[in-house]
């Protein structure tokens, strides 16, 4: 069984370690913005809620089926989604079809981009520093979604404007 | 009368145009090093020499990239160019005319009778071009006038000189007496028009989705892409191109496309133009401009092939996205 990164919204305090970490690992630059995880803040009556956002290893995942070049797989050690750079052409079909908006085509590199869970040991979990970054079995995930939908925590964020 | 214009014609005429012919290349050979050269000072460290380099002897060998896709298609387009060169150019008659002329150039010429093949080749090739683009469907819904024009330009000097080397019956008797005239004058035409002939990229606009797959592979940054506020232009330098089918191979619509052009105003033209533009999709959480609008159109019907309910996914942008479907996801795992 593959294993996901859980997040926790509840602990997230969105300090954005994990955008850093992972945007230093994978690309060697301190930005944010070429990040695989990234955190969302909204606004709800001046209340600011955070949530961290990566892929969720879709069993049956848009972006692999709307990949032109079928470079979107599976990793054979994690069974993480990876995307392959030399089949990738940076069209950009992933990231319009996946439904969280977690791959995107990096400009710098020409290619698209997803999280790897880099490679069984991810950064974003080692440094979260509230614990709301989990890496756990694909199990465990689905007792938390169940957990996470019974409170319906973010229907109340539904209907929110995003500050941009 | 007679004389005076074959005087004309293969006298002054033909070495004014020689010369201008030799300008021409210089100017253009200029022109594209200039664009190299603005290019790669203003590009970061995405323009790569050695693969520019590695595609530009690509295209001149016959193992274009296209090979393993089209190979009789390239294998016999190679073929008809290079017969086109080879030809005139080591045709002792040709040469004799060099060996006259007071630069006294000379190159051992080719046997006549293997002259003789390589023009029979371009003609026969020439006929299997034409015929290419009037019976496949595809291919003549993509002709312009220009694309038969260009063919004949390049065929009539082969049909009569091949004519005058063998003295053969034309179908008019002005013809069969003028037929030296014509063989000068359509190579004066040919020489004129390789000075304006470009091979381009095209975008069928139909088909481009303005993915700008195209740019990110282009080996030399002839294509880029802009956004404004509202669409996304793609757009294509002509002196920067090398013709090595890196868009083509790419494209994921098969909208990209190479082709002949003739054009005067491409010859001045240093700058980039627009290709295509399209417009980008509005967010339906925020309103924000996200991604082009073809695209996610494109998006949605292949999702709905597959049989799931798309809109939901490609409508957003990619931030709204995290907030509303994590929230759809969880209510829908608790469900």
């Amino acid at each position: 069984m593959s294993k996901v990164i859980i997040i926790n919204t509840e602990k997230c305090t969105g300090c954005r370690m994990c955008e850093v970490s992972c945007a230093l690992k994978h690309s060697h630059e301190c930005n944010p913005e070429r990040s695989r995880i990234r955190v969302v803040i909204t606004e709800v009556d001046g209340r600011a809620t955070f949530v961290a956002s990566t892929c969720m290893q879709c069993e049956t995942a848009m972006c692999e089926l709307v990949c032109p070049t079928g470079a979107v797989g599976r990793s054979y050690t994690t069974g993480a989604r990876i995307i392959a750079p030399d089949k990738c052409i940076a069209c950009g079909s992933c990231s319009v079809a996946c439904p969280f908006g977690a791959c995107f085509v990096d400009r710098k590199i020409g290619r698209s981009v997803v999280c790897d869970q880099c490679g069984g040991d991810p950064v974003c979990v080692a440094v979260c520093p509230t614990g709301a970054l989990r890496y756990a079995e694909a199990d465990e995930a689905n007792i938390h979604l169940r957990r996470a939908g019974s409170r319906s925590t973010s229907a109340a964020m539904l209907n929110v404007r995003p500050r941009r | 009368m007679v004389d005076t214009i074959l005087y004309f014609i293969e006298g002054p005429i033909m070495e004014t145009l020689l010369y201008v012919f030799g300008f021409a290349v210089l100017i253009r050979c200029l022109c594209f090093a200039a664009s190299v050269l603005v290019t790669s000072l203003r590009a970061t460290e995405r323009l790569q020499v050695d693969d520019i380099l590695r595609t530009f002897v690509g295209a001149l060998a016959p193992l274009h990239r296209l090979f393993a896709a089209r190979p009789i298609y390239v294998t016999v387009r190679y073929v008809f160019h290079v017969c086109m060169v080879v030809t005139p150019v080591w045709y002792y008659g040709h040469i004799s005319y060099f060996e006259m002329s007071d630069l006294e150039w000379y190159w051992p010429p080719l046997p006549d009778g293997v002259v003789d093949r390589l023009t029979l080749t371009v003609l026969f090739l020439a006929l299997f071009f034409l015929f290419r683009r009037l019976m496949l469907d595809e291919v003549r819904r993509d002709s312009s006038p220009q694309d038969f024009i260009l063919l004949t330009v390049t065929a009539a000097p082969y049909l009569t000189g091949y004519y005058v080397t063998h003295s053969l019956p034309a179908p008019l008797s002005f013809l069969e007496n003028h037929m030296l005239d014509l063989h000068i004058i359509s190579g004066e035409v040919m020489i004129v028009s390789v000075i304006f002939l470009f091979c381009t990229t095209r975008l069928a606009r139909k088909k481009c989705v303005g993915c700008t797959a195209c740019v990110e592979q282009c080996p030399t940054g002839t294509l880029t892409f802009q956004d404004t506020s509202d669409a996304r232009t793609i757009r294509y330098a002509n002196y920067l191109c090398i013709c090595c089918a890196s868009c083509m191979e790419t494209c994921p619509e098969q909208a990209a496309s190479l082709r002949h052009e003739l054009s005067i105003r491409k010859f001045f033209n240093l700058f980039r133009y627009a290709l295509n533009t399209v417009a980008f999709s509005r967010c339906r959480n925020c309103g924000a401009l996200y991604a082009p609008e073809p695209q996610v159109l494109k998006i949605d019907r292949l999702l709905e092939a597959r049989g799931i309910a798309s809109s939901e996914h490609a409508g957003y942008c990619s931030r709204c996205k995290k907030i509303v479907h994590s929230s759809v996801g969880a209510q829908s795992a608790a469900g």
